[in-house]
This record gives structure tokens, C-alpha cells and sequence, in this order.
């Protein structure tokens, strides 16, 4: 039992796979960062002309960049763990996948939350 | 002792069957810490950009900082400083780092995966209600 579980505990994990979840998870958390600054930089320069822009900056300035980190990038991160964890590529693909969607989605859809 | 021995072994045989391979804790460690610098550097920045009632005024920060634009470094520095009281992200830090230690001496994968998920959730929130309470 014991031996068992060192087995699975420490058979290794491929090095390809490791590797990939740690460049997947450098990749989203590069695509958060660059949302994080472009949004930053559209609220902050002159928008006083989009009157329509003005609370979905407001939205952002209290807290929804918070949320975008969270819900993107936890996501990423959870299923590069899963793969690890599994040892199965497809959790990283998938948790890679649902990063990029809830990224763009939280675009899409933040002017008609907020 | 026993466990130990075990485990090289259960090692050793691994490393035989799949060469190019990466021990599972040492993997699950090295990411967990990876994930949480990075996650730390997002909530870093996310804190620096969410602007508060009232705003404290640095104004060495602030002068540079309009000089070099939304790029500048000083953006965290100024999160750090003035809105949120920003170097309690140090223990969250402080508790992944501890779990991956914990996973690679112990060889199971658990503390390293519950140290990542409290100290993120930590440094998410633990600003807003330090806030809320100071």
C-alpha cells in the first residue's frame, strides 16, 4: 500500500508536459497582464468623448481587474495543476482554452455587467 | 526511514523506465511556486490600478510616474505604497513557498497544491479586508 503510493507519488511526470504547463501558464499570464495594461492604459488616457466608456472604467477602477485576474488566470493555473497532477496533457490544453475564452468573454461582456 | 527508502527506489525505477522525465512532487513544487509569483505579480498590478476614495498623494511616485506613463514600474510602487496595505502579499508568498518545501521533503504532492490555492486566495483578499478593517 505504502509503496504503492510512493509509486504514484513519485513516478515521474514527462518532461515535455512539464515544460508545457510551465510556458502555458507564463503565456495566459502574459495575456492577463497585456489586458491588465491595454484596459488600464484606455481608461486612463482622454475618454472623456465615450460617455458610454466612463463606467466601465469605473467598473475596473473598483476592482473588476481583480476579477479578471482571478477568473482567467486561476484557470489557467488549475488545469496545468490538473495535468501535472494526472499526468494528462488535455487538462492543460483545456485549462489553457477556458483562460483564453473567460479572457476574451470578460471583454465582451464587462460594458454590459458593470 | 522506511518510507524513504521506498520512495528512492520507487524513484530510481522510474528514472529506468522513462529518462527524460521530472519527479511529480519536484514538478508539482516547481510550479506551484512558479503559478504564485506569477499570480502575485498580477494581483500586484491589479491592486496598483484600482484607485480608492481617496487618494493618498505621493508626489515623487506621481510625478515619474506621468512621465513614464501607465508602463512604468512605478505603478507597483505606488500600490505598495499609498492605496492598499500591499506588503501583507508577503505572506501569502511565504505559505506557497512553505507547501512546495513541505511537498519536496515529504513527497506528496498535497501541500504544495493547498499552499498555492490559500496563499493566492489570501493575497487576493487579504488586501480588501485589511482594508475594510483598518
Amino acid at each position: 500500500m505504502a509503496s504503492d503510493r510512493a509509486d504514484s507519488t513519485t513516478c515521474s511526470v514527462s518532461l515535455t508536459l512539464f515544460v508545457a504547463a510551465l510556458l502555458a501558464t507564463l503565456i495566459s499570464a502574459g495575456l492577463v497582464w497585456t489586458a491588465l495594461v491595454l484596459t488600464g492604459l484606455g481608461c486612463t488616457s482622454d475618454t472623456s468623448h465615450l460617455a458610454s466608456w466612463y463606467p466601465v472604467c469605473k467598473a475596473y477602477e473598483r476592482g473588476a481587474y481583480l476579477a479578471l485576474v482571478i477568473i482567467a488566470f486561476g484557470t489557467q493555473v488549475v488545469g496545468a495543476a490538473h495535468a501535472l497532477i494526472r499526468k494528462r496533457a488535455i487538462s492543460l490544453i483545456v485549462g489553457l482554452t477556458m483562460s483564453l475564452v473567460l479572457l476574451a468573454a470578460h471583454f465582451l461582456f464587462v460594458p454590459f455587467i458593470y | 526511514m522506511a518510507s524513504a527508502q521506498r520512495a528512492n527506489t520507487a524513484q530510481r525505477r522510474c528514472e529506468q523506465q522513462h529518462p527524460r522525465t521530472v519527479p511529480q512532487p519536484v514538478a508539482v513544487a516547481v510550479f506551484t511556486v512558479f503559478a504564485s509569483l506569477l499570480f502575485h505579480f498580477l494581483i500586484f498590478w491589479s491592486y496598483g490600478l484600482i484607485h480608492v476614495g481617496e487618494h493618498r498623494t505621493i508626489s515623487v511616485v506621481d510625478d515619474v510616474e506621468h512621465k513614464l506613463g501607465i508602463f512604468s514600474i512605478l505603478v507597483l510602487g505606488k500600490a505598495w505604497l499609498g492605496d492598499f496595505p500591499l506588503p501583507i502579499l508577503g505572506i501569502p508568498l511565504t505559505i506557497s513557498l512553505s507547501g512546495a518545501w513541505l511537498t519536496l521533503r515529504e513527497l506528496r504532492l498535497q501541500p504544495a497544491l493547498l499552499g498555492l490555492g490559500i496563499g493566492t486566495l489570501s493575497a487576493s483578499f487579504g488586501p480588501i479586508v485589511v482594508h475594510l478593517i483598518l
